[in-house]
């Protein structure tokens, strides 16, 4: 039961509120339109006693005086900003050359040192390529070197081989070549009867055979 | 009867020729006796060898029976000659011939023939050849048998030239 008559008591209380509120919107909307009415009012009787007044005020020769000076204002308005666009200009100017220089001399910059790396790459490779080849030429003179070494061994060891197999032969003939001419038979007899003399038996045994 | 031959018939050719003009003579004397004439001397027709020889063995140019038995003698040793072949490097002169004819009658055979030869690959000394035999008595033989010494020989100077 209180429970009812606590919300009984609210809602009058609710409605009671929202009435008063939309009423005084009401109002206060009707007395605005009647200040717009009377502001509308009052600047236009305002309004055409200041036309009356203006040509009073700004003849001809104060509008000339005003369009001089706006004249003059505009133009040192205009060289100032000239003077400015000028500085503006120059400053952006030099600072885009100073960028400019910057950038191409860094870009040049890093352009030699790559072509320098390369360069001394190429160099690298070179000194490398010739100490390979130096090494391999120095191994192969060493070979050859060695081969031609054992060759020469080789065919000396031959020839004296062959010179002492044929060595009667070469003393002959040289002994031949040297004095074959000179040796008189009559000289040898000597060396031929004491080869006789030492061979004489089988030589007799060999006769007697013979008959 | 011992029979010499002279040194300077050494040719079994030499001999035979020989032993021909000793025939000739014989039946010159045959002749001579048959028809009674006098046997003239006549040394001119016959070989200096030949005289030589009938000199040598002191023979009677006239006597028909020495005369056989010379050429008989000859004969033999023509019909079974002891030939000995010397090889020279040079032609050999008579005078060198005679000397070796007369060593080897001396010492080897006392009525052996010699052949000689030329050979230019002898420097010194010679080669023999007998009936069956081959001697080398050159130079080239002497420098074979002493190798293992000229050799050594040759080691040896080495051995000092590498010190």
């Amino acid at each position: 039961m209180t429970i009812w008559w606590l919300g009984l008591i609210i809602t009058v209380l609710a409605v009671a509120t929202i009435g008063f509120l939309w009423l005084a919107l009401k109002l206060n909307a009707i007395l605005k339109n009647q200040n717009s009415i009377t502001q509308d009012k009052l600047s236009s009787s305002l309004d055409k006693a200041a036309e009356k007044d203006v040509e009073h005020v700004f003849n001809n020769e104060f509008r000339e005086e005003l369009r001089n000076r706006g004249r003059l204002y505009f133009e040192k308005i205009i060289g100032d900003n000239a003077m400015f666009l000028q500085q503006d200009l120059r400053l952006t100017t030099s600072q885009l050359n100073d960028f400019l220089k910057d950038q191409i001399t860094k870009t040049l910059k890093d352009e030699f040192s790559k072509y320098e790396q390369s360069i001394s790459d190429a160099k690298q490779l070179a000194v490398e390529s010739i100490q390979k080849t130096l090494a391999s030429l120095e191994n192969q003179r060493t070979e050859l070197a060695n081969q031609i070494k054992e060759e020469v061994f080789r065919d000396k060891d031959k020839l004296v081989s062959r010179f002492e197999q044929h060595m009667t032969e070469i003393l002959n003939h040289y002994i031949l070549e040297a004095i074959g001419d000179q040796v008189d038979l009559s000289d040898q007899l000597e060396y031929i009867f004491a080869d006789l003399e030492a061979n004489k038996e089988a030589i007799i045994e060999d006769i007697k055979n013979g008959i | 009867m011992e029979f010499k031959l002279d040194n300077s018939i050494y040719k079994l050719a030499q001999l035979r020729r020989i032993t021909f003009e000793l025939g000739l003579l014989i039946s010159k004397i045959e002749q001579n006796r048959i028809t009674n004439d006098q046997y003239q001397e006549d040394q001119a027709n016959f070989g200096l060898e030949l005289n030589q020889l009938i000199e040598l063995n002191n023979l009677d140019r006239n006597n028909i029976s020495d005369l056989q038995k010379l050429k008989d003698f000859l004969e033999q040793i023509g019909n079974h000659p002891a030939v000995i072949h010397f090889s020279f490097n040079q032609e050999a002169d008579p005078f060198t011939l005679q000397k070796l004819v007369s060593y080897a009658r001396e010492n080897i055979y006392p009525n052996v023939l010699i052949t000689v030869g030329l050979d230019p690959s002898i420097v010194i000394g010679c080669r023999i050849r007998t009936t069956n035999k081959y001697f080398d008595f050159s130079l080239k033989s002497r420098l074979k048998q002493k190798r293992k010494l000229l050799l050594d020989k040759i080691n040896a100077l080495q051995g000092l030239s590498n010190e």
